[in-house]
């Protein structure tokens, strides 16, 4: 089956501070049907712009974005009629009920049987009981329910969810887990999420892209990922600074790659089990102050190919409405 | 067709929103009467317009001008505020025309003003000239007012992120418009220089049509304000629809 979302050489130029700003940066990807994608990438990476071109609200300087075929700048009404949104921030009427809201989408689309769909769609989100609340004294994570289930309300082919748990204290996180989860399996359907929650790409979607600086910088699975940078990772705690010890862990079997840092040694090993006892004998006590085994992360894969660390990756946070 | 399903769609959830809130609804009726009276019965006696018409015909027919053109221009104002508070986009990025989008307030508005029309003039009856005998004219005058003012706040709120610009250009340049435009005073008691500013401004032609169907009375023959509002609303309808769908995007 051919991809769900295609973009081509997609690159998007802003005008900030009187200066030409790049972005999103000639980002290529293509999308997979029936599965969970997701945009990985700190504060300021793209992901929003990116989101943004695929639904129409903006328009790509460069490239080109395929909705099962469907060339977005040119048949713009086709490509908004597949397209399910929750945005980063809420795009809800206050004022008006969660009914209202999802009726007053329903009409957007023109679906047919309005009354049954917005009653399921507020059923399998859990808001039948405050359905008639104005959506003013819901809850954060109500929001984002209401949201979500009006996303699905017309049945689109793919749902674009920016940030869905942005902002959202564990227990509401986890609950929208559970109903993205649940999109995938009731129906056909792709979902595109973004994220800078390393926790959230990892236990959710089934492919990643990280992204940084506009670019992608690497996309797979998440256990591709990590297993490709090796599988484990062996941290020794220096007492001083050893180029030598360096060296000899270098040349030993099953040592992918020594990284120096702050005085401690990352060891990138295939195998820990087979690797942790050859190792101890390279060493004496009086060089090492401790030794710590872990597992890489996506935190990992991101500071092994962007080569800074996660953290310190993202742009200060802007100012958004409350 | 689907023009006409998506302006309902828009309506209808305008309509809700004055459900909604019921004391913006009751301020809507309560504000201008107020007005009118305290203009009318209150400084009437000052302002001796001669020509057997009392100064609270005169005042109550143009202040309700005054009215639907500030509540037109308070459709412009929402987008901003939709803009600004997210809703916008879930409109903007529905399979509907941007066409749609702008009728859909227009219409909204223009429901609000007729019933405050209806109300207002049949309260104001028992004690001014005004009626509705002409009503078909009024609602036109009505229609085309809410159209131009409408697509004028469009407009603005097209080049202006905040809400602050906007009260500000509508205090600057919209209010003056307004005095000078024969809501308040009568247009040739005005100095020479300010007549002629009078003249090249759109909200006298909507005074005059709507003066002379709830009142009978015109200075202007009524062909030129109708054809001239006919054009002016039109064209800013397609102005504002063409900025909506390049500015509201980005
Ligand atoms: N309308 C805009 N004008 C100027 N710069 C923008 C605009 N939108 C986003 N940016 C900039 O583009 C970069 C990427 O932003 P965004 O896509 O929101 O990142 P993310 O969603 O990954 O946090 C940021 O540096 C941001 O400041
Ligand atoms: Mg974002």
């Amino acid at each position: 089956m051919p991809p769900a979302i295609i973009l081509k050489g997609v690159t998007k130029r802003f005008r900030k501070n009187k200066k030409e700003f790049t972005a999103v940066d000639n980002i290529s990807l293509e999308i997979p049907r029936g599965k969970i994608f997701g945009l990985l990438g700190p504060n300021g990476a793209g992901k929003t712009t990116t989101i943004s071109m695929i639904c129409t609200l903006l328009t790509p300087t460069k490239g080109k974005i395929l909705l099962e075929g469907i060339d977005v700048t040119k048949d713009t009404l086709e490509a908004r009629k597949r397209i399910g949104l929750v945005f980063q921030e809420t795009t809800l009427d206050l004022e008006l009920t969660g009914r209202q809201n999802l009726d007053f989408h329903a009409r957007l689309f023109k679906i047919d049987n309005r009354k049954r769909k917005v009653d399921e769609a507020l059923e399998l989100v859990g808001l039948t009981k405050d359905a008639d609340v104005t959506v003013r004294q819901y809850s954060g994570g109500m929001k984002r329910r209401l949201e979500i289930s009006r996303a699905i309300i017309h049945e689109p082919a793919m749902i674009l969810l920016d940030e869905p748990t942005l902002g959202l204290d564990p227990v509401s996180r986890r609950g929208i887990w559970e109903y993205i989860n649940m999109l995938i399996e009731r129906k056909n359907v792709t979902v595109l999420l973004t994220t800078h929650y390393l926790e959230e790409a990892e236990r959710l979607c089934s492919r990643i892209a990280i992204i940084d600086k506009g670019k992608v910088v690497v996309q797979g699975t998440p256990e591709a990922l990590k297993a490709k940078i090796g599988n484990d990772i062996i941290i020794l705690s220096l007492k001083r600074d050893d180029p030598k010890l360096a060296a000899r862990l270098r040349e030993m079997k099953g040592v992918k790659r020594v990284v120096r840092e702050n005085g401690d040694l990352f060891l990138y090993v295939k195998d820990v089990d087979k690797t942790i006892v050859p190792l101890m004998k390279l060493f004496s006590e009086a060089q090492v102050s401790g030794l710590q085994i872990k597992r890489p992360s996506l935190d990992d894969v991101f500071f092994h190919y962007t080569g800074h660390k996660y953290e310190d990756a993202a742009e200060p946070e802007r100012k958004v409405n409350a | 067709m689907t023009l006409l399903i998506d302006t309902y769609t828009m309506w209808l959830r305008e309509i809700l929103r004055y459900k909604r809130n019921w004391r913006y609804l009751g301020f809507q009726f309560l504000f201008p009467f107020m007005i009118i009276v305290l203009l009318g019965f209150g400084f009437g006696d000052l302002i001796n317009l001669g020509q057997n018409i009392s100064y609270i015909d005169f005042i109550s027919s143009g202040f309700i001008v005054f009215m639907i053109a500030n509540g037109g221009l308070g459709g412009g104002f929402n987008l901003i505020e939709e803009r600004n508070n997210g809703f916008l986009r879930e409109v903007i990025v529905a399979p509907v025309s941007r066409a749609s989008i702008i009728l859909g307030k227009i219409a909204g508005r223009a429901t609000l003003s007729t019933a405050q029309v209806i109300v207002l003039v049949l309260v104001l009856s028992t004690m001014a000239n005004l009626s509705l005998r002409n009503f078909h004219i009024t609602l036109l005058s009505l229609i085309l007012m809410t159209v131009l003012f409408v697509c004028v706040g469009v407009i603005i709120a097209a080049y202006f992120q905040e809400a602050e610009i906007y009260r500000t250009i509508q205090g600057m340049v919209v209010f003056p418009l307004m005095f000078i435009s024969g809501i308040f005073f009568p247009i040739d008691r005005l100095p020479l220089w300010l007549k002629w500013i009078s003249y090249v401004n759109p909200i006298t032609y909507a005074v005059e049509l709507f003066r002379f169907s709830v009142l009978g009375r015109n200075t202007l023959p009524i062909w030129i304000s109708t054809t001239l509002l006919v054009v002016l609303s039109t064209s800013t309808f397609f102005l504002s629809v063409w900025l909506f769908d390049r500015k509201f995007r980005e």
